[in-house]
């Protein structure tokens, strides 16, 4: 191979290598607002980040209900009984102020909280805390006594009361275990954010923010910085992984 | 004098049969209903997500309530050394330990997933007082079941004080603990006190003695051996200072509620039946109060029928019937209240019923695992008697207390 | 001495019936299993046939703990992965069924599993997922990672 040739190869080789890593170094940074803290798959979550949530309840609209549906579809939850006998991971709630006649509209999950009354309760441990804060329940260790049910200050938690059949492969639920919102674990994993602050979003409502509560420099802690934000219940002393304004 | 001797029943006669048959069909409805709930799931029950635990916990609880109180007995002659007891002891502690069989079979049952029980066996968060509780059931059986031993085995009754000593301060824990279950849930309105742990025990008092009570006399009419007033007169005035007892607890539990301005609306739904609670405030006041502790007191002390057995068997059944009564409102009138999760607003809406009384009947798979659970508790004594040489041939007055005009 | 022949008389009849039930189950359905064959070239679990076999449930229960609580979401050893690879491509056919990858050996072993009582028992295509691995375009992490581990 003569001189020229060997220096064209490589010279190729050098471009192409050098322009597939700059793609690949600027591609995530497309995706950086909604990637965050990208976690490499093999890697165990630590505790040096907390996912949380923040709820404006006076973006939240009235009768509008895309987070529950985004959930239900998210995590294939079917719904037929009506809520005594469904699982309600989400669910809407709407409020008037005794006093002040105030009207006000808000999603209520599972808090996430860091001191969670079911994980206390749980006989068996199967309800825990995950290091990065999202509480969830193991379903492979759960024995169905939904004591954790009784224990939720906020009702977070639904018992699944039939057999489930098509399951979504990334959201394994299943007859006779306790079960409630996760955050999309399954997303959250994956660098993204839960279907139900996707679909407010697509929606243009923008009351729900989700993100490290940890990292000063997230959407959400700015946020919080500037304007605040309460927890429902806040004398139980849980502190919240979610937090609403303008309750 | 006569010397005091313990005995099989024969249990040979029809009755006896027919007894034990009676059982076997509760049993075993008790357990289709069982399988039918596991196998189709907790939607053909009654029990929801807003009414968590129903008709079979209020069963269990009972029965693992009254199992502690069963044991009473056989305490007080071991360790406060009542002689007069000592002869009902062994009865005593079957009863305690067949009651806790059945209390735990329901509630194994009504599992979501009750073939994980070995999990629940192995895996332990220590933090759960359920968890506890589990491993108080076990040594409940251990400790009871030695006490048992060293009581008929000849060569350990010398130690069967101490054996006692120990079995009576694990059932006051075990109590405790069942009552905790109740009390650490700070989600609850009609939960979170302290003071559900000690009125749990004092409650086992009241109806572990009104079953033994019922049991005692059972098993001496239906073999046809002599039971003596003194005896029972001793037992009905036991009673009636543990129903004083609950009933005060009951008082100062509704008082403090009453007082806590944040509790306001659970006692207005559970005394008053505001917000959707005329169920359990019927159930309180007809069924608990009046029937479970009012009617009883006022037939123990009334002189008119110290000596009237069939005015005793009436005293016991309201007693356990109050118990239920009480047990149902705590159990299903705590959950069926809602959560106070916005204090000073009203909810208008909810895809999840918050602010809304939940509505629960039991169904009749949760009645029929429930009565299941008993029949297992009173086959287990049923046939120990017969195995067993637990029931002293005779306890009247002679024999049971030879000096009773002195005491 | 009476009674003791009655219980002996009872164990001779509790046992015979318990044998005549055995054997008669032993008799009734006896497929040797033949698994269908696998859409990918290498699975993740190591060793011979015998050695996944004997040993396969071991892989899946560590992984399984550590997906649960740590997140580790890689492919190998993921329950999800095996069914992507080792589920059935007919939408029908769902475990409890001998054609079912899993059910064929169960059956065979009669060693019950609940895994399918809530993992998903058949591979998702894209559309139905939101976040499915079969999609990875979803997520760009997704494909970072899985691009990293399929050079292993």
């Amino acid at each position: 191979m003569s001189d020229d040739t060997i220096n064209k190869s490589r010279r190729s080789f050098v471009e192409k290598s050098a322009t597939t890593f700059a793609a690949l170094s600027v591609a995530p940074g497309i995706f950086l607002h909604q990637v965050g803290n990208a976690r490499p798959a093999d890697q165990a979550v630590t505790s040096q980040v907390r996912w949380g949530m923040l709820i404006d309840t006076s973006k939240c609209a009235s009768g509008c209900d895309a987070c529950v549906s985004a959930c239900n579809r998210e995590n294939g939850l079917k719904q037929h009984f009506g809520p005594e006998k469904d699982p309600v991971w989400i669910r809407k709630v709407k409020l008037r102020d005794t006093t002040t006649g105030h009207v006000t509209s808000l999603p209520m999950m599972c808090q996430h909280c860091e001191h969670p009354p079911c994980v206390d309760v749980c006989p068996t441990g199967d309800s825990f805390k995950r290091e990065d804060g999202i509480v969830l329940v193991d379903r492979h260790i759960c024995i169905g006594c939904r004591y954790c049910m009784m224990a939720c200050p906020y009702k977070a938690r639904s018992f699944e009361h039939e057999d489930v059949t098509d399951q979504k492969a990334y959201a394994p639920r299943g007859k006779g275990t306790v079960e409630s919102c996760t955050f999309c674990v399954q997303r959250v994993d994956e660098g993204g954010t839960p279907a139900c602050v996707e679909a407010c979003s697509a929606e243009n409502h923008n009351a729900m923010i989700f993100g490290d509560i940890k990292d000063p420099n997230s959407e959400i802690s700015k946020e919080l910085q500037k304007h605040g934000g309460n927890q429902i219940r806040s004398d139980l002393n849980l502190n919240t992984g979610v937090r609403y304004q303008g309750i | 004098m006569n010397t005091l001797r313990f005995r099989e029943i024969e249990g040979n006669n029809m009755g006896y049969v027919g007894l034990i048959a009676l059982l076997g069909a509760f049993i075993l409805a008790g357990l289709v209903s069982a399988y039918y709930m596991e196998h189709n799931g907790h939607w053909v029950t009654g029990m929801s997500n807003m009414v968590i635990w129903g008709t079979p916990h209020v069963f269990a609880v009972f029965l693992i309530v009254a199992a502690s109180g069963a044991l009473n007995v056989a305490s007080i002659s071991s360790v406060f050394n009542k002689k007069i007891y000592k002869p009902m002891a062994p009865l005593s502690a079957l009863l305690a330990v067949s009651l806790l069989a059945g209390g735990l079979m329901i509630l194994v049952l009504d599992l979501g997933r009750p073939d994980r029980l070995i999990i629940a066996m192995t895996y332990y968060n220590f933090k759960s007082i359920f968890a506890w509780n589990i491993i108080l059931y076990n040594g409940f059986f251990v400790f009871t079941g030695v006490y048992l031993w060293f009581m008929l085995d000849r060569t350990m009754k010398a130690h069967t004080r101490t054996a006692g000593f120990f079995a009576f301060v694990w059932r006051l824990i075990l109590t405790t603990g069942t009552g905790a279950i109740f009390g650490f849930l700070v989600a609850r309105s009609g939960y979170d006190m302290a003071l559900l742990a000690p009125m749990f025990v004092i409650m086992s008092f009241s109806f572990g003695l009104a079953i033994f009570i019922l049991v005692l006399m059972a098993t001496y009419n239906w073999s046809e051996r002599p039971l003596g007033d003194v005896v029972l007169n001793r037992l009905r005035n036991l009673l009636g200072v543990f129903v004083a007892a609950v009933l005060y607890f009951v008082i100062v539990y509704h008082l403090t509620n009453l007082y806590e301005t944040e509790h306001h609306g659970f006692e207005s739904f559970m005394l008053l039946g505001d917000h959707g609670g005329e169920v359990y405030s019927g159930i309180f006041w007809i069924g608990q109060i009046l029937l479970g502790s009012l009617l009883p007191l006022a037939l123990i002390y009334a002189p008119k029928f110290k000596n009237s057995r069939k005015t005793l068997v009436a005293i016991c059944l309201l007693v356990i019937l109050g118990g239920l009564a009480q047990m149902y409102t705590i159990i299903i009138g705590g959950q069926a209240y809602p959560l106070e999760m916005f204090p000073g607003k009203e909810v208008l809406e909810s895809g999840f019923n918050d602010g809304m009384t939940a509505h629960y009947a039991p169904s009749l798979p949760e009645i029929l695992l429930g009565l299941g659970g008993v029949a297992v508790a009173f086959a287990l004594v049923t046939v120990g008697i017969k195995a067993l040489a637990i029931v002293p041939e005779s306890l009247s007055d002679d024999v049971a207390d030879p000096h009773h005009k002195a005491d | 001495m009476q009674f003791s022949m009655r219980l002996m008389h009872s164990v001779k009849l509790i046992l015979g019936a318990v044998v005549l039930t055995a054997s008669m189950n032993i008799l009734a359905d006896v497929t040797i299993p033949h698994p269908p064959k696998p859409r990918g070239d290498k699975c993740s679990i190591p060793g011979d046939d015998e050695h996944k076999t004997a040993h396969h449930f071991e892989y899946l229960l560590h992984k399984r703990d550590q997906t649960m609580h740590q997140g580790i979401r890689t492919k190998q050893y993921s329950l999800k992965e095996c069914i992507n690879c080792h589920g059935p491509a007919d939408k029908t056919v769902h475990y409890g069924n001998p054609k079912h990858f899993c059910s064929s050996c169960h059956r065979y072993a009669s060693v019950n599993i609940d895994c399918f009582q809530c993992h998903a028992d058949q591979p998702q295509p894209a559309e139905d997922n939101q976040a499915s691995d079969l999609n990875p375009a979803s997520f760009p992490h997704y494909a970072e990672t899985t691009a990293k581990e399929s050079k292993k």
